[in-house]
């Protein structure tokens, strides 16, 4: 199936690895992602945005771009999803803000086409994993983390569970690795406090990171480039701060599906991870 | 034709407003009217004897009386006619104080003239007013009372002590209801099954009360004075005449399955009895997990049943029966946690409910009394209370206050500190409600003397941490966040209507509010009376009550009873539709679509012998609503007393 | 003190904006029970409704709840009564940012820096250049030398480079119309 894909910011910088797992995966599976070619910022936060018609109008921008294809967006960015489908469901809800909107954007909007998260579009396309399958993750034990963004407000990836979302866990058990409960699974990281307040990021990672840990989790397996760029890349900082050993790789999904997939390791980009991921996937016997 | 109009100054509610002496003036002139007066207040004594007076004195055949709502007192001048020797209906009474005075005293010129229209209206009605008579029905002096809590059981007692028969009809193998799960009673610390089991005693040896239990009410047809029931009597598969109440089946029974009476915290057999005192001191056999009916293999409870009392072929007894008044005390369910994810969604093991709560803590109950966590049965030193678990969450669809959860909890978290004196209680709450005699006492008792620590504000977040709780709060009052460890959760679940309280109401054709439990006829006048006459309400079926109000409701809903059994014969209502059959059609627009089931179909023979399908109105059930009239495609309905010919010549006087 | 009674003018105007009514909040708490970001407030969320229901607008406004929320939606996705608290928060921090009103706690001053330095980001690039972020962002609040540790390894694991600056410049567009409206 066709789609028109929004990849986002982090994707194109700090998140490189992520985007190409997606596109890995994506082309493996024959799912067309087809990016927008004028797409802007979400604006990643309502916080960061000084008012709402702003926060409303960057988005609608990409929705408006996408509009002109009909075929549903995705995109892989849980900050972006958010945002996007957000806006879309708001702009639905309230239709003077959809004319307010459009008047901002000096562009009229459909509302009619979907936003999904490739979470969603990886769970949705693919029935049989069993016979697609090369080689299983076994013995893998992985804690899925969604974030605040995936599954806040109630059910934006259709999971039916906000609370103690399954989808990503169940992707991961179709591929072969274990998955194990823990309470941490939508907790927020601190999101962009590492820049402005590093502190926080470092106390609520912390957590989720020792929460992992204590549940017996291997590795970490996120939907997000913020989250990403938080345990993986603060790790060392976190572990400073909390005086605690975490040693914890941070996977994408898409990488652990790539793996399982067949395709090559060394086609994912794996070397841009901060905690080095190759130890673990050896003795997994996964590379 | 001899009509009076009679205008009320209700003091100035309606003087102050509308020129009641000018109108009254004005409207002498009108045909047909021989006299008009107006008087400061119509309902008074001195306003009755005018009328009275005027009657006589210019020989009226009908008045009109121009005043407040009929509602307030259309029966006030009803009885005046009576009085007097006149058909009460020769009556009509014209609005002009809550229709007119009071909606539009910023202009008293145009009030005026609309006064004039409606009492101008009203005669027009009053001119085709035709006399009404009601017609006498007896009465089926025996009351069903459906549900077997204290709430039924209580109604029960309090209609057969006045000599009456009643039958109580229970869903489950006992009666006892919810008290009987109870440990402790707050806010006096009764033990709760000390003070119910006696009158489920008394209930069941009262010559005049026959209780079925594992028995339901499946179909109510008929009307107040004579319901025609129909109860399905569940096969026990065990001969109630040779039980001996031994218990030999039971205790060999092999089948070990959740005990509903314990929450799920014990198990019990196929062959059972629900809890020790049961009433009947008889088990059933639950078919549906006995291995003999799945199987056909066991037998051990025939085998080792000294009395030869079980019947496996036994089948269910269909009873139909006529009663005179019906009483609702089905109780209520309780909220099923589940649907909070932040709190686990209902799979975190040390998490239970207030109901498993009571069964833990009492000392008959499956630990004995002893308060034990279910994950590893450690004592629990460090327990969490959480109020308003599926109450006053609109997020949940439960808007209301489930009203007795403030106390119950105080109570959980004294009988904790009576139980584990060494033990820490705390209490996550929005609001205290102790509304109650010697509630709020309680509750002060607790936290002074108990030292339980009520914490204001809800809980965002209950989670595991190894076998230990952490539970995420924030205390309001002091602004600080609040990450605890507890050993166990008690969440205190809402009270809700019975789940299936919808097919429950459909069967009895009676209403829900919105909240779906059953809704009263007035929520101040008449709290224990149903829109359908001769049904009654007792207890939680109507909003969730403590045991002093389900006992208080109880007795109320047994007064109604008893005040229609003292009567010699039922009145019907006068105002009601009729048929007329030489112009029905038979098409039973009005069959379908009347409200209170009055109408049915009945064959008809023509002139020329033809036999043909016409409806026919039950008189005693007809309620006077106007529905069918309105649906009737070839206008053979009237309704009494508002007939169409009335309505047309009201529009006419306009 | 309140003397002269309560009047709703903040309230009147949150509810103009977004339709939500505030009056339905009885303050449980939840909000911020759940809050992981409440510990950084002066205000924590249930009390910012408060603030609000009384009417209480200079501590409203200078409060820094929403300085300190990290929009993770939690408030108002378990909020009992249904009340979209983030989307409350936010407009405060609009009005406030409207009405120049300073934030009377000094904690969480970098977060407002933070949030103009990406603002001006975006405008600029249309998407975000994350190394320019972090560089204008230690520049302007003083903290030269704030992860330069991490420097070189996102430098080697090639995390600086960003996507071409793009042709469009719809952001820019859409802030100078605002502008043209209301100023932000």
């Amino acid at each position: 199936m066709e789609y028109s894909y929004y990849p986002g910011c982090s994707l194109k910088s700090s998140s490189k690895d992520y985007a190409e797992s997606v596109k890995q995966v994506s082309d493996k599976l024959g799912i067309t992602l087809i990016e927008l070619s004028n797409w802007a910022c979400c604006g990643a936060s309502v916080s960061h945005i000084p008012e709402e018609s702003l926060s409303l109008a960057l988005p609608a921008l990409t929705i408006a771009e996408a509009d002109k294809y009909s075929r549903d967006i995705v995109a892989s960015c849980a900050a972006c999803f958010n945002r996007l489908k957000s806006t879309h469901l708001l702009l639905g809800k309230y239709p003077e803000k959809k004319i307010e909107t459009e008047k901002l954007i000096g562009k009229n909007l459909s509302v009619k086409i979907n936003v999904k998260h490739f979470l969603e579009v990886l769970f949705e396309e693919v029935k049989d994993w069993d016979s697609i399958i090369i080689k299983k993750l076994k013995g893998l034990k992985v804690a899925c983390y969604y974030g605040c963004l995936l599954t806040r407000p109630n059910d934006m990836i259709k999971d039916g569970k906000s609370e103690d979302p399954r989808m990503m866990d169940n992707l991961m058990e179709k591929l072969g690795a274990a998955s194990i409960d823990w309470p941490f699974k939508t907790e927020c990281c601190g999101t962009s406090f590492g820049l402005s307040k590093p502190e926080v990021v470092l106390k609520l990672s912390g957590r989720i990171l020792r929460s992992a840990k204590k549940s017996g989790a291997e590795c970490i397996v996120v939907a997000c480039p913020l989250c990403h760029s938080n345990l993986d890349l603060r790790q060392s900082q976190i572990e400073k701060y909390n005086n605690l050993k975490f040693d914890l790789p941070v996977f994408y999904f898409p990488e652990l599906a790539a793996l399982a997939l067949g395709i090559d390791y060394r086609n994912l980009l794996l070397d841009k991870h901060i905690v080095d991921p190759m130890p673990l996937l050896r003795r997994k016997d996964l590379i | 034709m001899r009509i009076g109009v009679f205008i009320c100054h209700c003091g100035t509610n309606i003087s102050g407003v509308v020129d009641v002496v000018k109108l009254a003036e004005s409207i002498s002139h009108y045909p047909g009217v021989v006299i008009s007066k107006e008087n400061k207040y119509m309902c008074s004594d001195p306003g009755q004897n005018l009328i009275k007076s005027a009657v006589k004195e210019y020989n009226l055949d009908r008045i009109v009386v121009a005043s407040c709502t009929p509602k307030l007192h259309e029966n006030t001048f009803r009885a005046c006619l009576e009085d007097l020797g006149l058909n009460p209906y020769m009556l009509e009474i014209a609005n002009i104080r809550e229709q007119c005075s009071w909606v539009h005293s910023d202009n008293p010129e145009l009030a005026t003239k609309k006064a004039e229209d409606l009492i101008k209206m009203a005669i027009a009605r009053v001119r085709f007013a035709k006399e009404l008579t009601c017609s006498k029905v007896t009465i089926e002096r025996r009351a069903l009372v459906i549900g077997g809590g204290v709430a039924g059981i209580q109604s029960a007692l309090d209609i057969a002590n006045a000599g009456y028969h009643v039958t109580l009809v229970e869903r489950t193998p006992s009666i006892g209801g919810r008290m009987a799960q109870l440990d402790k009673t707050f806010p006096t610390l009764d033990c709760s099954a000390c003070i119910l089991t006696p009158k489920m005693v008394e209930a069941n040896r009262h010559h005049l009360i026959k209780i079925l239990t594992y028995s339901e009410v499946e179909e109510v047809s008929g009307f107040v004075g004579s319901f025609e029931v129909t109860i399905r009597m569940k096969s026990r598969s065990v001969e109630m005449k040779k039980c001996t109440g031994c218990g030999m089946c039971q205790s060999k029974c092999p089948v070990k399955v959740d005990s509903e009476f314990d929450e799920g915290l014990s198990k019990r057999r196929a062959i059972y009895m629900p809890f020790p005192q049961a009433v009947p001191n008889i088990p059933v056999i639950d078919r549906a997990n006995c291995r003999y009916f799945l199987e056909k293999k066991c037998g051990v409870c025939k085998k080792v049943c000294p009395s030869d009392a079980i019947d496996y072929d036994q089948e269910d007894t269909i009873l139909k029966e006529k009663f005179g008044s019906i009483t609702i005390a089905t109780g209520f369910d309780l909220f099923d946690h589940s649907a909070y994810g932040e709190y686990g969604y209902g799979k975190l093991k040390n998490v239970i409910t207030s109901i498993q709560y009571e069964r833990l803590v009492n000392s008959s109950g499956p630990t004995g009394g002893h308060i034990i966590r279910p994950s590893d049965g450690k004592e629990a030193k460090k327990v969490a209370f959480i109020s308003c678990v599926g109450s006053r969450d609109n997020k949940m669809g439960k808007p209301y206050c489930s009203k007795v959860c403030c106390m119950y909890t105080a109570k959980h978290a004294l009988l904790l500190k009576e139980h584990v004196p060494d033990a820490e209680a705390y209490i996550f709450y929005i609001d205290i409600r102790a509304a109650g005699k010697n509630y709020e006492e309680f509750v002060y008792r607790v936290q002074e003397n108990y030292r339980v620590k009520y914490i204001r504000g809800r809980v965002s977040k209950i989670f595991e941490e190894g076998d230990n709780l952490i539970v995420r709060g924030f205390d309001t009052l002091s602004g600080e966040s609040i990450e605890m460890e507890f050993d166990l959760v008690v969440l205190a679940v809402g009270v809700i209507p019975r789940k299936d309280s919808d097919s429950f109401a459909r069967m009895l054709n009676i209403s829900l509010d919105a909240n779906h439990f059953v809704g009263e006829l007035h929520p101040k006048l008449a709290p224990v009376e149903k829109n359908t006459p001769g049904i009654f309400l007792s207890g939680s079926c109507q909003y969730p009550r403590d045991i002093p109000e389900s006992v208080a409701m109880a007795g109320a809903a047994a007064v109604k009873s008893l005040s229609l059994f003292a009567k010699e014969f039922l009145t019907s209502e006068p105002m009601i539709s009729e048929v007329n059959t030489s112009i029905c059609t038979g098409c039973l627009n009005c069959k379908n679509i009347c409200p209170y089931r009055a109408i049915n179909e009945e064959e008809i023979k023509d002139l020329d012998g033809k036999i043909r399908i016409v409806a026919k109105v039950n008189e005693t059930i007809c309620r006077g609503c106007g529905t069918c009239v309105a649906s009737c495609p070839s206008q053979c309905i009237n309704l009494k007393g508002v007939s169409n010919e009335q309505i047309l010549a009201a529009i006419e006087a306009l | 003190m309140i003397r002269n009674g309560i009047s709703q003018t903040l309230a009147l105007e949150i509810e103009k904006r977004t339709k939500i009514n505030v009056f339905g909040c009885y303050q449980c708490g939840k909000c911020s029970a759940g809050c992981v970001f409440s510990y950084l407030m002066d205000t924590p969320p249930h009390l910012l409704m408060r603030l609000i229901q009384l009417d209480m607008r200079e501590k409203a406004l200078s409060s820094n709840t929403f300085w300190g929320c990290g929009a993770c939606v939690t408030c108002s996705f378990r909020c009992p009564r249904e009340i979209d608290v983030l989307r409350v928060i936010n407009t405060v921090r609009s009005i406030a940012i409207e009405e120049r009103v300073l934030s009377r706690n000094n904690s969480l001053k970098d977060v407002p820096i933070f949030n103009e330095i990406f603002m001006n980001n975006i405008i600029g690039n249309e998407h975000v250049n994350e190394f320019l972020l972090g560089a204008n962002f230690n520049l302007k609040s003083l903290k030269f030398f704030k992860d330069i540790s991490l420097l070189p390894v996102l430098y080697k694991k090639d995390k600086l480079t960003a996507r071409k600056k793009a042709s469009t410049r719809n952001i820019k567009k859409i802030v100078e119309g605002l502008k043209g409206n209301n100023g932000i």
